[in-house]
């Protein structure tokens, strides 16, 4: 595993333990470097990009390279945290993908109109591993 | 007083009923004399030799058709008897011919004419022109009595109008009305002269009847004594087309706005209903795209989740089972594929079914380049695929809807064969009028008759699942998309040498370079 700077970390808002753990075994066997972050709904989402409460330490919780984000997550809902994402001016360098079940139209073109990526679950590897090569 | 001329012509055959005669005359031989002239020509003849026996048989029925009256007679004159039978309704209409002795002048002829006799003969009489006068008589007694019968079944049938008829002057006056009219004025008597202006302000309307000149020809509706009346004033015109006056109407049309006011009310009641239904639906939908939504989502991530699970098993555990569990293994992870595969078809049947796709048109030879582009299954050697469709050729559909029904169509085909044999699809066009089918042919196993009504349901399966793929969604899907766009689809086959599918959508107007 080799050492990725800071600023290539990897923010997972996620709030099934199956997907987590299924995300986490693909980085592993994918054996990408970025270190993977995770939170487990929007709030939380939220906090931790605006270094608010628990998050205020970016030693412990850097500010990632990348959001995979769910649509379907407690509180603020993932097209919420998107929203939220789009009015933060230091943000404008993080990219976001939608990482979603959803086959619905109406989601897919509701990413589209934020100018995010979309992928939809299961994730492939080389899916995975494509988005984070277009960082380099 | 006597005299008689000589008879004349016979007569023609005589009156039925016998028209009766009755000559009252104090002179025997007159009275035998016309008497025989009368009765040669058919008429029933009665005498009477006095005023007062005269007056009394005319009184009784059968009364008399014709009296020949003597002027002088012993008890009484025939001016005077004349006078008392005009002046008796019973007798009144009875023709009076006088006759009289030669010396009688002018003077007495104008008296019995003036004193209501209807003709007058004096002594001595031909026979010819006594029968002559009667029946003159008569004639005109006939024709007065079919006017009074014309006149009192005209006065019959206008009173028996229910309607209000009346028929008012150019200067405002009733001339004609009947008796509904009358019956519209409880407490007046109508009587023609009247004004009609002035009756009408007595009716009590709540509205003003229209009745200036200028309004001739409207119709108005009224409430009279608590019933809505329509009223028609339109003009009356004579036989030589000249106005003559103005014709009211008034029809009582309360129980024909009753009903309208019932259907108003069951119009009202219907669209509460319908907007209630409506409310109803349009929340069922929600509930279903809510529902479908949940299923996208919810239903699928335990399923991602056997998925992910049974491939992490198989990837990191593979040397430390044997080949049985493996075999389960995979099982698990096909079964798991199949109902993802069933869930997103589902959700793509829901789609279909609830969007009202936006119609443009579509070119038929680049799309399906492109359905055949993106499904490595139809490329060849795999599938020998001939396309024949005329360059520019364009339907009226959603482009995406027809290509999942034409790549369904085509997926199925080269997908639906026995054993060992290459699939053959041939894709051609037919061009009626207003309208392109497009044919999907294939050498495939065909799909017996019996069956051929189930094929396009819901998870219909006419094939053993152990032989071929497939949710049975499909062809579902195909037609639900076609017809969501005005189309239609159906098939042919014998069950044994392939199947012939087909869409039917309407026809586009074609691109310009192909327009030559």
């Amino acid at each position: 595993m080799t050492q990725a700077p800071p600023s290539s970390a990897v923010l997972l808002v996620e709030d099934n333990e199956d997907d987590i753990f299924l995300m986490r075994r693909l980085f592993r066997r994918a054996e990408i470097a970025f270190p993977l972050l995770v939170v487990t709904d929007g709030q939380q989402a939220v906090d931790y990009l605006a270094g608010a409460n628990e998050y205020g330490d970016r030693e412990k919780h850097p500010l990632p390279a990348v959001v995979f984000l769910d649509l379907k997550l407690p509180f603020l809902r993932g097209f919420d945290v998107l929203a939220w994402i789009r009015t933060q001016r230091q943000l404008d360098a993080l990219k976001v993908v939608v990482l979603t079940s959803s086959i619905e139209d109406q989601d897919r073109e509701r990413a589209e109109a934020f100018g995010v990526a979309y992928l939809v679950k299961p994730p492939q590897p080389e899916a995975i591993q494509a988005m984070l090569d277009s960082l380099r | 007083v006597s005299g008689i001329a000589p008879a004349g012509d016979p007569a023609p055959a005589p009156l039925q009923p016998a028209d009766g005669i009755l000559i009252i005359d104090d002179n025997e031989e007159n009275r035998y004399t016309f008497g025989r002239y009368l009765r040669q020509e058919g008429f029933d003849v009665h005498t009477a030799p006095t005023g007062a026996e005269g007056l009394e048989r005319a009184r009784r029925a059968p009364h008399p058709s014709l009296i020949m009256l003597d002027i002088q007679l012993p008890d009484t004159t025939g001016y005077e008897l004349c006078r008392i039978l005009k002046d008796d309704p019973l007798t009144a209409s009875i023709p009076i011919l006088h006759t009289s002795a030669t010396y009688t002048g002018s003077e007495d002829r104008a008296h019995g004419l003036q004193g209501g006799a209807d003709g007058y003969l004096t002594q001595p009489i031909d026979s010819r022109e006594l029968v002559a006068t009667v029946r003159a008589l008569l004639r005109v007694r006939a024709a007065e009595q079919t006017a009074r019968a014309y006149a009192a079944e005209w006065k019959a049938a206008f009173d028996s109008i229910r309607d209000a008829v009346c028929l008012v002057s150019p200067a405002g006056r009733i001339e004609r009305f009947n008796r509904a009219f009358a019956a519209l004025f409880p407490t007046a008597f109508v009587k023609p002269g009247d004004s009609f202006a002035v009756l009408a302000s007595t009716l009590g309307n709540n509205l003003p009847l229209p009745l200036g000149e200028a309004q001739v020809g409207t119709r108005t509706e009224i409430l009279l004594r608590g019933r809505w009346h329509r009223v028609a004033n339109d003009p009356a015109v004579d036989e030589a087309g000249r106005r003559s006056g103005t014709v009211w109407v008034f029809s009582d049309i309360h129980s024909i706005r009753e009903a309208e006011r019932k259907l108003q009310d069951l119009n009202q009641e219907l669209e509460r209903r319908v907007s209630e239904r409506t409310a109803s639906l349009r929340e069922a939908i929600h509930q279903m795209e809510q529902f479908s939504y949940t299923v996208s989502h919810d239903l699928r991530a335990p399923l991602r989740a056997m998925q992910g699970y049974s491939a992490a098993l198989l990837e990191d555990y593979s040397g430390k089972l044997d080949e049985e569990a493996l075999g389960y293994l995979r099982r698990i992870a096909k079964n798991a594929e199949r109902l993802d595969r069933m869930i997103i078809d589902v959700l793509t049947f829901t789609r279909v079914s609830r969007e009202t796709p936006l119609l443009a048109p579509v070119g038929l030879a680049r799309l399906l380049s492109d359905v055949v582009e993106h499904y490595p299954g139809l490329h060849a050697p795999r599938v020998r695929l001939r396309i024949d469709v005329p360059p520019g050729l364009r339907v009226l559909a959603h482009e995406s809807g027809l290509s999942q029904a034409l790549s369904n169509l085509l997926g199925n085909a080269a997908k639906f064969v026995a054993p060992g044999v290459t699939p053959e699809i041939a894709v051609r066009t037919e061009e009626g009028d207003g309208f392109v089918r497009v044919w999907v042919e294939d050498n495939g196993i065909g799909v017996a008759p019996e069956y051929q009504a189930r094929l396009f349901g819901m998870f219909e399966r006419v094939l053993p699942a152990n032989q071929y793929e497939g949710n049975g969604v499909g062809l579902a899907i195909t037609r639900k998309a076609i017809e969501r766009m005005g189309g239609r689809v159906g098939m042919q086959s014998d069950g044994r040498t392939g199947s012939r599918f087909w869409i039917e959508l309407q026809k586009a107007a074609p691109t310009e370079e192909t327009a030559s």
